[in-house]
């Protein structure tokens, strides 16, 4: 006992990654009829390029922490691949999910939302971005996707709900399962971090955003960087503290600060920006 | 990037119309569109790509980290001719909205470059599977195109390719021939991020890949041999353009060390034989200091050493190159004990370490009884610490570690 106390003290890294495995359960759960074989390789930021190439860069942006591959076999011909990509948070699997989702996705009812496809099944749960797929095309090959989805989402048993500030956006004229978080460079610009969007009326360019900024104080001197190069002429600033922007990027801005919240609307120069900021200022309101 | 700087590049991106950058063709003898930087009028340096006929500025855009059109706009405008996405990026949101931009820009303004991966492969082998068919292969293009809204891309790779094997991969030869046969791929090529020199290799006996898409970077520890393919390749005639340029970003695994990104992108364009990179852009700073590079190559003293600096930051990890092996007096599978080593810090999966360590017998300590240590890490790497270190797992009760 007092040798592996000696050395449990002398070894404080890997008792580091002996607490983190420690904390974490096994990921894949056996299934009745199906055949588990976990990869041994576990990808990381740094290797992350050698399985998925180019599409790791976006994955990083987002806090990937790593990439665990399974299969389950049921037959020679049948053999499902499991992707779990583990972010930091789940608003960072989220931002990823949502980088990937279309609007008119078939959505199945699992972990927090999920989509199904020809030999594709995708879903989020908590801070895992859950993928499954399958070379086959068959009805079994569809329906081994469900049933190992659901196994998985049972195992992982994180909770269901929406992550960060999506719940704020105002539902009226809100286009479904459009809301994105952009985790770095929101617009193109460094200094705008952790942007929640969602797109309204029918049209993908007009987009509401909220940004939860570290402090009040922090918020002020972003939007001083922000406006600070802009022709003046290009910004003007209403009653209700709302400014109205022409961005030479991205058009028209209208957006409001307020504390450490910034809320904006881009994406029309008329007043449907004005109403739907209106609207977004009293559902966040609403939701504080 | 300072205030001033985001105000002289938000300035240069008015000023420069798309209109303005249209007046010549992008290919052949006649200069290249974006090849005059809209604001400083310096000349962008251009090359050739291969024997396509394809004359590029030196820098494009890796496309894969930006989901905002502004950003491919204001590259447009800058001058930059080539953009490069993948089918699989975003699954296909990077393509469609690539095409929303572009299909407002004349055909011959731009060269679109994008990556389809073959659908059945063997990730830990490297290797193709059955289930990786021309047909497969080419209806994923024909979906690409659409999300373009192209009728044809200027180049069309395999995507993702790390073996010979894979680059031979017959049904993948038989596809891009078809793609290029067909008019909808000007001319095709293959990526690679692995085992770059024996894929180049591949590239050139395959007698059919003209462009070949590959890592290239200052830390990569084989950068001699993959500067050595990438000549082999030039000489027989295959373009070459570099990503990963950057070298992950960092110097550093805990990615606490930002890299120069402009000296890491100018490294690698000092070797001609490179016809082009393509950088990602993230946001209008980084789309500014790469744009910069197409105007002046020159590696400035604090650039040099910041590269320097960074050469000599090891990684944590063994890159299995052996040539510690023989210099061990006791014959240790030294690779293998590092990636026990790798898999206990970097994997944060001690179990896995145990395993590996009791498959090849290692002992507790096994290089106790060693004066002094004669296998000598290219890296850098104090191989008998790290040995010492990890070897202790095998005597930890199993219970402990899961």
């Amino acid at each position: 006992m007092t040798k592996l106390l000696a050395f449990l003290a002398g070894m404080s890294l890997v008792l580091v990654s002996v607490s983190s495995a420690q904390s974490t359960p096994p990921l894949f759960p056996q299934i009745s009829g199906w055949k588990l074989t976990v990869d041994e390789i576990v990808y990381t930021p740094n290797n992350l390029w050698d399985v998925i190439d180019g599409a790791a860069d976006l994955f990083l942006e987002y806090d990937f922490v790593d990439l665990h591959i399974a299969r389950y076999q049921q037959t020679a011909d049948l053999e499902i691949k499991v992707e779990l990509y583990r972010h930091k948070s789940a608003v960072d699997a989220f931002g990823m999910y949502s980088q990937e989702r279309y609007p008119d996705y078939h959505f199945i009812d699992l972990g927090t939302q999920g989509y199904v496809e020809k030999g594709v099944l995708n879903f989020l749960c908590g801070e895992y971005y859950v993928k499954i797929s399958t070379v086959q095309s068959e009805k079994p090959a569809q329906e081994g996707l469900i049933s190992i989805a659901a196994a998985l989402e049972k195992h992982l048993n994180r909770v269901k709900s929406w992550p960060g500030l999506i719940a704020a956006f105002p539902s009226h004229g809100k286009q479904a399962n459009t809301e994105q978080y952009v985790a770095k460079n929101f617009l193109g610009y460094s200094f705008f971090s952790g942007a929640f969007t969602a797109s309204y009326n029918d049209s993908s360019a007009l987009k509401a955003f909220i940004i939860s900024m570290e402090s009040a104080d922090a918020a002020r001197k972003t939007i001083d960087t922000y406006l600070a190069p802009l022709p003046k002429e290009g910004i003007s600033k209403t009653e209700g503290g709302r400014f109205r922007v022409r961005d030479p990027h991205n058009g028209v801005i209208t957006f409001v600060l307020k504390l450490n919240i910034l809320y904006g609307v881009l994406g029309a120069e008329d007043t449907t920006s004005e109403t739907l900021l209106t609207e977004l200022g009293q559902s966040l309101a609403k939701s504080q | 990037m300072n205030g001033y700087d985001r105000r002289h590049f938000l300035k240069s991106s008015l000023l420069g119309t798309s209109g303005a950058l249209l007046a010549t063709s992008a290919f052949g003898q006649t200069p290249t569109p974006g090849t005059q930087n809209p604001v400083s009028q310096k000349k962008f340096i251009t090359r050739k790509l291969g024997k396509t006929g394809i004359e590029l500025p030196i820098v494009g855009f890796g496309v894969m980290r930006a989901d905002n059109p502004a950003l491919v706009k204001a590259a447009l405008e800058a001058g930059i001719v080539l953009f490069d996405t993948a089918h699989g990026y975003q699954r296909g949101h990077n393509e469609e909205m690539i095409g929303e931009v572009l299909k407002d820009h004349k055909r011959d303004s731009f060269v679109l470059a994008t990556k389809v991966q073959p659908e059945d492969r063997d990730d830990k082998a490297g290797t193709l599977k059955s289930g990786s068919t021309v047909k497969a292969f080419l209806d994923r293009f024909d979906t690409s195109l659409k999300r373009l809204k192209l009728d044809y891309v200027d180049i069309l790779y395999v995507h993702g390719i790390s073996t010979r094997e894979a680059a031979l991969f017959p049904a993948m030869l038989e596809a891009v021939q078809e793609a290029k046969k067909s008019g909808k791929a000007k001319h095709v090529g293959m990526s690679t991020h692995m085992n770059e020199p024996e894929v180049i290799q591949a590239a050139i006996d395959s007698g059919i890949y003209e462009v070949v898409l590959a890592s290239v970077n200052f830390k990569q520890d084989h950068y001699v041999r993959v500067k050595e393919a990438i000549a082999k390749a030039a000489k027989a005639g295959i373009g070459i353009v570099a990503m990963k340029t950057m070298a992950g970003g960092f110097y550093d695994k805990e990615r606490t060390k930002p890299i120069n990104c402009k000296a890491a992108l100018k490294f690698v364009l000092q070797d001609e034989n490179v016809t082009t990179a393509i950088p990602g852009n993230t946001n209008f700073d980084h789309l500014a200091l790469n744009v910069s590079v197409n105007t002046d190559l020159t590696m400035t003293d604090d650039e040099k050493a910041s590269l320097a600096l960074g050469k000599s930051e090891s990684g944590l990890y063994c890159q299995g190159c052996e040539h510690c092996v023989p210099n061990c007096p006791r014959g240790l599978p030294i690779p293998d004990i590092m990636r026990a080593y790798m898999y206990t810090y970097g994997y944060k999966q001690p179990e896995m370490a145990q395993s590996l360590l009791r498959s090849l017998e290692v002992q507790e300590n096994p290089c106790s009884d060693c004066g002094h240590c004669t296998a000598v890490c290219t890296k850098g790497f104090n191989v008998a610490e790290k040995i010492a270190d990890v070897s202790r797992l095998v005597n930890i009760p199993a219970e402990f570690l899961s």
